[in-house]
């Protein structure tokens, strides 16, 4: 597991729909101007609005991945403006939530939806697990 | 049964746990998970892993 899998998760749960370049495979964004990025994880909408490639994720040598593209006019599901601004808050705390999610389930917690709280300023999410498992 | 609550704020994506009344490092939890994750996030007080950069608009000359 990396950041592109909880990245992928995060984009889910938000409604995008992406493109994962595949071994060996180009992907590119397609902006305005003619202007095309090499990316990784091209975004292809959200599911009701095409975004026709013109946003996506290049991996980094660290593992990270950075957003590159022409965030002009992008919209979610629900209306809000695709920005830097949205990928920094949103799609960082998507995946963040994602992983801790996967590592709390491996050290014998559970939850469920009933016990996730998310606002516009934060996600909360509470776990139990039955001590004696420690 | 061992409760834990995770916040992951979305402005500063940090993220805390608040386990039966303890906060942040009081959190056994915490070094559960560190263990899990190793060295990458001793201590999970930056969010660096998570921030993607801030794309910069691309430069493009206005054909007169």
């Amino acid at each position: 597991m990396n950041n592109g899998h909880y990245l992928k998760q995060a984009l889910t749960k938000l409604g995008f729909t992406f493109t994962e370049a595949k071994d060996n495979e180009k992907l590119y964004t397609h902006g305005r101007f003619n202007v095309h990025e090499e990316v990784d994880i091209r975004i292809d909408g959200n599911g009701s609005q095409n975004f026709d490639g013109a946003v996506g994720f290049k991996k980094q040598a660290d593992g990270t991945y950075t957003a590159v593209g022409d965030f002009y006019g992008l919209r979610t599901q629900d209306g809000q403006s695709v920005s830097s601004q949205f990928l920094k808050c949103e799609v960082t705390a998507h995946s963040k939530e994602a992983e801790i999610n996967d590592r709390l389930m491996q050290l014998g917690f559970t939850t469920d939806a009933s016990n996730r709280r998310e606002t516009k300023d934060y996600i909360e999410v509470s776990f139990s697990r039955n001590s004696s498992i420690m | 049964m061992e409760d834990v609550t995770i916040r992951i704020d979305k402005k500063t994506g940090k993220m805390s746990f608040d386990c039966a009344g303890f906060i942040g490092e009081g959190c056994n939890i915490i070094e559960e998970i560190e263990q899990q994750l190793g060295s990458i996030t001793k201590h999970e007080n930056k969010d660096e892993r998570y921030l993607y950069e801030i794309p910069v608009p691309a430069q493009q000359g206005i054909m007169g």
